[in-house]
């Protein structure tokens, strides 16, 4: 139930803004994702040093991963957030 | 492996070393990324307090927007933290490559410095121990020939060219071609054992040292006896404009495979294309060919053995190579001072003579192309832009020594099988193979190429003519 009407539609400019943020980095950290290191170190290095870049890329990919995962989330979120609230102030105006 | 570019300087081949830098730069790429997201992020964080949240009863999906924020935030963290960490791995990796590499390569050059010496002060033993057994296997030969008749004797030098032929693998084999740059590094080494002379006195005269004796005085030895004998000697040279074109004759695009595609491979010698700046100046660009005739004397051809020895030695006689001097007359006759920039390309013969010319200061060199040159000892300038490429498989530019008083950007590529396949005695050594070479080249996204490729190009400039020079050896 939305209550105070200048509050909610603060709210809701602030969602926007976020929002319009949100999808811009959404965007920059799938860049990301797709311009990783390579996921095997060169061909002549060997040993532990080769085992411990393949852990760590692994995890970075995993992590960024995560990452634009996370902001798609907050993106729809917001979005949904900006719906419900947009039609609260319509119903409103209605009333 | 025919695709691999090994990019480095003169002192760094290794392709680990480069693809640890390489792999490196863009986890750093990475992290910058990450950073500039982590900058946005912050302040998205704190557009939406829990103030307002709770004073606008806010739908639930606010909240869950916050939550995946936070969340972003925490892989992001921990991403940034991976990047530095392999950011810093890698570049230390490569440190740690580059140093083995270059002591390595100092211990490699110091015991081959060593042997050389040694096999010099004991090589008057060793001619006396092996002499009695050549003169009589030379002897014997010499015999088993003229008994042949002369029908037998053609089809048996026949077979043997052959045979070398197809055995000259070989001499494609880049630890063979390594072999023969510490050999030519070690020449002055085996001329000091030779002379008697002490070796700590040698080491330091020699290219480990203050480089007094070298290449060029090994070089200036084979010439200087040879000359006794009539052989390289040098000779005066005539130039002369064949054709003239306005615009460029032949390839009008840019990058390093348009620049091998320019480099005459008839009979011309050298190719000058002139350009109009923005600010109405001129600049030049000039290609120079490789050596086009394998004589030692009594040729017509200024692009010959007699020219590389001499260039090698810097000048024979007193003399320079008459290539260099047919290389300066067309400069000058086409306008170009020493204050007119001038870019040098060249392939083989013509790449040592660029970097010689750039070395001269004779002339404003804006920048240096080479195709397999041996053109290591050359002093080029280190602010002159300087990009030598080499095959590993290509014996020539090994003639010429490492790389001890300049700072190239050298790209080196070891050819494939499929490649090294064909007529020539040194596929490697071929133009052909060193346009595919340039092509990979111009399509690398390599920052140490693509800067040096940037410094290269200049700044825009409309062509103007392309004129083709051939040059003559005339009778002393």
């Amino acid at each position: 139930m939305i209550t105070d009407i200048s509050t909610t539609e603060c709210l809701r400019i602030l969602l926007e803004q976020q929002l319009r943020e949100l999808t811009i980095l959404r965007g920059r950290a799938w860049h990301v994702a797709t311009r990783m290191p390579s996921a095997l170190p060169p061909g002549e290095w060997r040993g532990p040093a080769h085992d411990a870049y393949t852990v760590l890329i692994d995890r970075l990919n995993h992590q960024v991963k995560c990452l634009a995962h996370a902001l798609d989330e907050a993106a729809s979120a917001s979005s949904q957030a900006v719906a419900t609230l947009s039609m609260a102030r319509q119903v409103d105006r209605v009333g | 492996m025919s695709d691999d570019l090994i990019i480095g300087g003169p002192h760094s081949s290794e392709v680990t070393t480069s693809a640890l830098r390489h792999e490196s730069m863009r986890c750093r790429r990475v992290h910058d990324d990450l950073g500039s997201i982590q900058l946005r992020l912050r302040t998205i964080s704190r557009t939406i307090g829990p103030g307002i949240i709770a004073a606008a009863d806010a739908p639930r999906s606010v909240l869950l927007a916050e939550s995946a924020i936070d969340e972003a935030a925490r892989s992001l963290q921990t991403a940034l933290n991976i990047s530095q960490l392999l950011t810093d791995g890698l570049a230390r990796a490569a440190d740690a490559y580059q140093w083995a590499d270059d002591t390595a390569s100092r211990i490699s050059q110091e015991l081959s410095a060593r042997l050389a010496w040694t096999v010099g002060w004991f090589f008057p033993v060793i001619v006396a121990l092996v002499l009695p057994g050549a003169i009589l296997g030379g002897a014997l030969s010499v015999g088993t020939l003229l008994a042949l008749g002369e029908q037998r004797r053609a089809t048996l030098f026949t077979a043997l060219g052959a045979g070398m032929h197809r055995n000259s693998a070989g001499l494609s084999d880049p630890r063979f071609v390594e072999l023969v740059r510490s050999g030519v590094m070690s020449a002055d080494d085996f001329g000091g054992g030779l002379a008697r002379m002490p070796p700590e006195l040698v080491h330091l005269l020699g290219d480990e040292g203050i480089g007094v004796f070298g290449v060029d005085t090994s070089a200036a030895v084979i010439g200087t006896v040879a000359g006794a004998v009539g052989l390289l000697r040098e000779t005066p040279v005539t130039v002369k404009r064949i054709s003239t074109v306005p615009g460029l004759l032949t390839s009008v695009g840019s990058g390093i495979e348009s620049r091998a595609d320019r480099i005459p491979r008839e009979a011309d010698q050298i190719r000058i294309d002139r350009y109009t700046t923005a600010d109405g100046s001129d600049r030049f660009e000039v290609y120079l060919a490789g050596t086009k005739d394998l004589a030692v004397g009594g040729d017509s051809e200024p692009w010959d053995m007699t020219s590389n020895v001499s260039a090698l030695a810097n000048g024979i006689g007193g003399d320079s190579a008459g290539s260099s001097r047919a290389a300066v007359q067309a400069m000058r006759d086409a306008g170009i001072s020493s204050t007119t920039p001038v870019t040098i390309t060249g392939y083989s013969q013509g790449g040592l003579l660029a970097a010689d010319l750039a070395a001269s200061g004779d002339f404003w060199v804006d920048g240096l192309v080479t195709f397999g040159a041996p053109a290591g000892q050359v002093a080029v300038p280190h602010d002159i832009p300087y990009l030598a490429i080499e095959h590993t498989n290509d014996l020539v530019p090994a003639l010429g020594g490492t790389f001890a008083s300049s700072e190239p950007v050298i790209v080196r590529r070891e050819l494939s099988p499929a490649e090294l396949a064909g007529p020539a005695v040194l596929p490697a050594h071929e133009l052909s193979t060193y346009s595919a070479t340039a092509r990979l080249i111009d399509t690398s996204s390599d920052e140490r190429l693509s800067g040096l490729l940037r410094r290269l190009e200049g700044s825009a400039a409309t062509p103007v003519s392309s004129t083709l020079y051939r040059a003559i050896r005339e009778k002393p």
